[in-house]
């Protein structure tokens, strides 16, 4: 008899311990492969957020916004970042899919180039070779861009790169310019040398829009709810500790991803800091979308492209799941 | 005379009928089962939709369709006459083999794409690196075929050839390379293929026009029938490819057919 229920008590303490008890699995599907501002999703998992949830969360290494939207459609995750623009068009072709939470609340569109370049505006960039990478958001936006800034989109040569390849062709001369976010500043430097890098942020030249986002299949706002709410709480928990502390959140996700490195990474925090807490995540909380910027975004977003399917900021994102979590 | 041509024609058809059959039925099935699941067109697009797709000016069909036909042409010529100069020398002496071969295999294992970086600084991007890169990736199958069919002459000829004073170049031109002409067309027919892989790769590591930049371009904006229509040009371009290597077999070397072949 003793000899059962000691049985039993080792059963439900070994029960008890297993983080995974009890707790609903989920899987984050990354927009792309591991870079700074992933980093408070895995702080929040090293301090428990996602497990005082109850959740199990996995995290997928990306391909693409894009990439990530086809894989929330197909319920290949519950949740996925991609960004604004690559939602709303996959929206407009018929994807089930809703914005839950913003990322960066100001879009890191950018340009990236050697300082000797001679580009100080938008403008500069006529007659230039520019690297873009596949499934990279910039080519959705610089129609938009270019129409903001009077340019002939035209005008530029887009070369197709692959992302571990722009640097080098910027470096090697063989293209003037690359697209690519603001906050990849640190690993520019690397490559063409402290001070030695010119950029133009988008945001700066009339293109305020939304950037990255958190969003779900609309089946799961459905079938769940509570679910993406208990996923933004945990997740915003993260984002507060790691604005507080982004040291912490970047040494966090390198312990738990193997090959990163830590101190390029650490160096564009100042950039995602800049780009994701604004004076609407203070007012409202972290990733509080607000309904005039998401419209002005699908505007931009279908600026120079037909959408297959007119949408309606209303239809493509929602607040209801808000942490209201203040960094 | 007519009559025979006429025959060989009712056999080159017969003899393809069946796979164009098949290949039609899949479309076919392909079509009807995106209708019918209602599959949103943006995740598999109908082959329909994506043929349309071909009618779009803004996608520059023509000359995208030029810059990979450039390079893989490029590919399969460099890649052909590299591996045949490869294999002669291995072949011819045996301390090359013992040194080339190794290094061969070696480089052959290397993922390219993970070299990207590296091509973009030592080659820049263009039809010419995507030449070289193809090149990297096809030429490897041309080295082997080549090499197995120079070295697999049957012995006894070479014995005999050998005791009529023959010289070391006249036992190679005379019976290793003619011994080896179905193994080359043989490593030609792989190389067809591999050279339209590997143009592509190229296309994807940088590129500014090509199938292969389309086909980035296009996913970025989840366009997936101008991706499905890339593929279908790329498929047709390897297929072509190929039909010439088949052709040009049957004109060199028609002792080399099997006898069921038609073409």
């Amino acid at each position: 008899m003793r000899g059962i229920v000691l049985a039993l008590g080792i059963t439900a303490a070994a029960l008890a311990a297993s983080p995974a008890c009890g707790a609903d699995k989920m899987t984050l599907q990354l927009n792309w492969f591991h870079l700074a501002d992933h980093s408070p999703i895995y702080l929040a998992l090293k301090k428990g957020y996602y497990q005082e949830e109850g959740l199990d969360l996995g995290v997928v290494r990306g391909a693409g916004s894009a990439d990530s939207a086809k894989k929330i459609d197909l319920k290949q995750a519950e949740v996925g970042i991609s960004d604004a623009p690559t939602v709303i068009t996959a929206i407009s072709k018929g994807a089930n899919l809703r914005m839950v939470a913003v990322v960066f609340d100001k879009a890191g569109n950018n340009a990236f180039f050697k300082k000797s370049a001679s580009i100080r505006s938008p403008k500069d960039l006529v007659g230039k070779k520019i690297a873009v990478p596949p499934a990279d958001s910039h080519r959705v936006l610089w129609p938009a861009f270019a129409a903001l800034n009077r340019i002939d989109p035209n005008a530029v040569t887009l070369v197709n790169v692959k992302p571990e390849g722009k640097q080098a062709i910027v470096a090697a001369g063989e293209v003037d310019a690359s697209f690519d976010l603001y906050t990849s500043y640190a690993i520019w430097e690397k490559v063409l040398g402290k001070g030695q890098v010119g950029h133009l942020l988008w945001a700066d030249y009339g293109l305020p829009i939304y950037g990255h986002t958190y969003f779900v299949n609309t089946e799961l706002e459905q079938k769940n709810p509570r679910l993406i709410q208990r996923f933004l709480r945990a997740t915003h928990k993260g984002w507060r500790d790691a604005h507080a502390n982004p040291a912490e959140a970047i040494d966090a996700m390198v312990a738990a991803v193997p090959g990163l490195d830590r101190d390029a990474l650490f160096n564009t925090t100042p950039q995602i800091m800049d780009l994701c807490i604004t004076e609407r995540s203070r007012q409202h909380g972290i990733g509080w979308i607000e309904e005039g910027l998401m419209q002005r975004t699908i505007d931009v977003t279908f600026a120079n492209n037909k959408p297959d399917k007119p949408v309606k900021a209303a239809e493509v994102f929602t607040n209801a799941y808000s942490s209201k979590i203040k960094p | 005379m007519a009559s025979q041509e006429t025959a060989r024609w009712k056999a080159a058809v017969a003899y393809y009928l069946p796979a164009t059959l098949v290949i039609l039925a899949l479309l076919v099935l392909w079509q009807l089962a995106v209708d019918l699941l209602q599959v949103k067109q943006y995740i598999l697009p109908s082959p329909w939709s994506a043929l349309q797709a071909l009618d779009r000016p803004s996608h520059r069909w023509p000359a995208n369709f030029l810059a990979t036909l450039y390079s893989v042409l490029g590919a399969f010529v460099l890649s052909a006459v590299l591996g045949m100069v490869l294999a002669v020398a291995i072949v011819w002496n045996r301390l090359l083999m013992r040194t080339i071969m190794p290094v061969l295999v070696l480089f052959n294992t290397l993922p390219k794409i993970a070299l990207a970086p590296l091509f973009i600084l030592w080659l820049g991007y263009g039809i010419w690196p995507n030449i070289v890169i193809g090149t990297t990736i096809a030429f490897f199958p041309m080295v082997v075929n080549t090499a197995i069919g120079l070295a697999s002459a049957e012995p006894e000829i070479i014995d005999l050839v050998r005791t009529l004073r023959a010289t070391r170049w006249q036992v190679f031109a005379k019976i290793r390379f003619p011994n080896a002409v179905p193994y080359i067309f043989a490593g030609l027919k792989l190389n067809a293929t591999m050279s339209v892989t590997g143009a592509i790769v190229g296309e994807f590591v940088a590129s500014e026009l090509g199938l292969g930049a389309l086909i980035i371009s296009a996913g970025v904006t989840l366009e997936t029938q101008t991706i499905f229509a890339s593929l279908m040009l790329i498929s047709l371009l390897g297929l072509a490819l190929y039909g010439v290597v088949v052709l040009a077999e049957q004109l060199v070397a028609p002792w080399a057919q099997r006898e069921d072949a038609a073409i």
